[in-house]
């Protein structure tokens, strides 16, 4: 009995809240204090990370991006997957990118965003696949979380901020809305802070806790 | 020199799918004469005692419930060709011999794989893959290795000196010799290589004619063999044909691998890689369904070409049912890379990044794959620039990227077009902040010159945008990319 619970408590779609260490490896954000908050210190690999934003625009890629350009080392590739708009070549080289090995994927139908975002996951060619989706059912989420596992990238999803507040397998949520970043859900247990500002700086964005004060208001707390 | 004699005795079985398996007795005939002799028959009719050779009538009555079909002689010639192709990727020198069989110089390549076991069980891996029935012998010549083949004799003989006696109980209907002489020799009582070779040389040619002495001759190395070598075709062009009707697109992919393999074969006899092919789907009274398949660079690896068109096929939408399938390798160029290099890399590297973008391409559309490049220009929608996904590295390596470290940062996206900021959702003059104006002026000496003012505006909330005015028109604000 203990061993089945032993290799439960393995797998990595199951997570104990008490833990500060993550079952996943991680990729370093490139922000010292929201490194501080997420647990095992950066965004998650082997596992969807969500990112719900109220409209584009917010920072919402520039806060990805020092990530992005780590996760291009040995040779792995960089893909956009039906970005809301084109992406600006200087923008991302100044970011670090090495356009050689990013690409745009643009695709006519939400299957076939998702279709192309598993493939690229499941490759193993990629060091960081980001997607871009508005509507979509719960099934493909869990397609996308389980493809992630497979491959050893980091997997971002944007969605609208409307979809902050529904269920969604993904391993890490977070919601963008104004200047304020809030971490939604993680696995394992979160650090002392579960929201931040997000500040803009001529190098894209900086991540800040939201002020002490703010902190020891009653309810506000991360869910 | 070392040959491999592969022979194909159920050739006109493994052309027609499913035949050699099917629960129904079926016999492959040809008429001989008057006479209609069964040249194959599958599993099931074998099992009830029908045998190559026999006469129909005597098949019939074995089996009562035996169907028959008469042979395809194209078929099997287009098989035995994609054969011989496929046999060019382990040997320079291959050739056809008879209607059947294949004879493969292996001596060479032996030591590219260690040794001739490991050869050849990479050859039988291949065959078993396509379900070839296939008997080999292997032998210092030719002529012996055909014997071997046909009597079943698994050894490999390098040395001519130990052929003879080697050869000696084997009879002399499984060798090359006519059936007329072979039984003219058996009246006499000589059945055997052994008794044959006994005989005085002189009174043999003589009553049996000079062809007895030369096959013995060429059998035991005394005596070139002439081994016609296999031509190539110039440019490759296949097509398959079926009997139906075929509607479904994930059925059409079994005749569209056949061709692809075949079409792998060609391209690593040939040293060559492909880079754009074509299928044409042929409907009963509708034109043919063209399609291109373009690769993002070159390949002759056949996995890798299947599972483009595997991803292509799969959106592929026909007119009216399928009943033929034409594959044509349009674009072609040499190989740089050894050949052996394919065919080792079967499935067990992992895909690499252009095959993911030529499979991504094949399934989304040729224009869905998009690439960029940064260009030193100041106009903002010229400098970055699409990247045709096709374009090979080392022209992209040529351009470096201009050092504009000084110049203000840039959004992450760009719209096509810019627009016009009363056309913006949500945007509000009264809560957005304007950061300090960069002056872009450039483009005076081509038709699309651009003076204009760029501001990055932040809007109460928390959106970022690029936008810009025409210092001829100060009034007109767009909008040109998002900070996301």
């Amino acid at each position: 009995m203990a061993a089945t619970i032993e290799s439960l408590l393995h797998r990595p779609d199951v997570w104990r809240g008490g833990d500060r260490h993550a079952t996943t490896p991680t990729l370093a954000s490139g922000h010292r204090e929201l490194d501080a908050a997420l647990p095992g210190g950066g965004w998650p690999l082997q596992a969807l990370t969500e990112i719900c934003h109220a409209r584009p625009g917010l920072g919402e890629l520039s806060l990805m991006l020092p990530a992005f350009a780590r996760a291009m080392s040995d040779e792995r590739w960089l893909l956009f997957v039906s970005a809301p708009h084109r992406p600006y070549a200087p923008a991302l080289a100044a970011a670090g990118i090495d356009l050689e090995r990013f690409a745009h994927l643009r695709c006519a139908t939400t299957e076939q965003a998702l279709w192309a975002a598993e493939q690229a996951l499941r490759s193993g060619v990629c060091g960081a696949v980001a997607l871009w989706l508005g509507q979509s059912d719960a099934n493909a989420l869990r397609r996308l979380q389980l493809a992630a596992e497979a491959g050893h990238s980091l997997a971002v999803l944007y969605r609208p901020l409307a979809h902050a507040e529904q269920a969604s397998p993904a391993a890490l949520r977070l919601a963008i809305e104004g200047e304020q970043l809030r971490i939604v859900k993680c696995r394992g247990a979160l650090g002392e802070i579960g929201r931040f500002v997000l500040r803009r700086s001529p190098q894209g964005v900086s991540v800040h806790a939201e002020a002490a004060s703010a902190r020891v208001l009653p309810f506000v707390r991360a869910r | 020199m070392l040959w491999l004699a592969l022979q194909f005795p159920r050739l006109a079985l493994d052309t027609r799918p499913g035949a050699e398996a099917q629960s129904e007795p079926l016999a492959i005939i040809e008429a001989q004469g008057a006479r209609r002799i069964v040249v194959t028959a599958n599993a099931a009719a074998r099992a009830q005692g029908v045998r190559a050779g026999q006469v129909l009538g005597a098949a019939q009555a074995l089996c009562a419930g035996l169907k028959t079909e008469a042979r395809r002689p194209k078929d099997e010639d287009a098989a035995m060709q994609n054969l011989a192709l496929w046999a060019l990727g382990y040997s320079a020198q291959v050739a056809r011999h008879g209607e059947h069989a294949l004879l493969v110089e292996i001596g060479a390549s032996c030591r590219l794989f260690g040794n001739e076991r490991k050869l050849l069980q990479a050859i039988a891996t291949d065959l078993e893959r396509e379900a070839h029935a296939c008997a080999a012998g292997v032998a210092a010549t030719p002529a012996a290795a055909r014997l071997f083949a046909q009597a079943g004799i698994g050894r490999i003989v390098r040395d001519t000196d130990a052929l003879r006696e080697i050869v000696a109980p084997l009879a002399l209907i499984h060798g090359d010799l006519p059936v007329g002489t072979c039984e003219a020799l058996a009246a006499v009582g000589v059945r055997t290589y052994g008794a044959l070779l006994r005989l005085p040389r002189a009174e043999v040619a003589r009553r049996f004619g000079q062809i007895v002495p030369d096959h013995l001759d060429t059998l035991l190395g005394r005596r070139a063999d002439v081994i016609v070598p296999m031509r190539i075709a110039e440019r490759f062009h296949q097509r398959l044909e079926w009997p139906y009707a075929i509607t479904s697109s994930s059925a059409l992919l079994f005749p569209a691998r056949r061709l692809l393999m075949a079409a792998a074969h060609w391209l690593v006899a040939c040293q060559r890689s492909t880079t754009r092919l074509r299928f044409a789907f042929a409907h009963e009274d509708h034109p043919d369904t063209v399609i291109d398949l373009g690769l993002g660079q070159a390949s002759a690896d056949r996995e890798h070409l299947v599972a483009v068109a595997r991803a292509r096929l799969e959106r592929l939408a026909l007119p009216q049912g399928c009943i033929a399938l034409t594959l044509e390798l349009t674009e072609t160029q040499a190989l740089d890379a050894p050949s052996r290099d394919l065919f080792v890399r079967h499935g067990e590297a992992p895909e690499d990044a252009q095959q993911l973008l030529d499979r991504l391409q094949g399934r989304l559309g040729d224009t869905a794959v998009e690439r960029f490049a940064v260009q030193a220009d100041h106009r903002p929608e010229r400098a970055s620039r699409p990247d045709a996904a096709t374009t090979s590295r080392k022209d992209r390596d040529a351009r470096v990227a201009p050092a504009e470290a000084r110049i203000p940062p840039r959004p992450m996206f760009l719209l096509p077009q810019p627009t016009p900021i009363g056309q913006w959702p949500s945007f509000d003059w009264r809560k957005a902040r304007l950061s300090l104006p960069e002056r872009i002026e450039s483009g005076w000496w081509d038709e699309a010159d651009a003076t204009r003012d760029y501001y990055r505006i932040d809007q109460i909330d928390g959106a970022r945008l690029w936008v810009f005015r025409n210092r001829q028109a100060p009034h007109d604000w767009f909008v040109q990319g998002i900070y996301a």
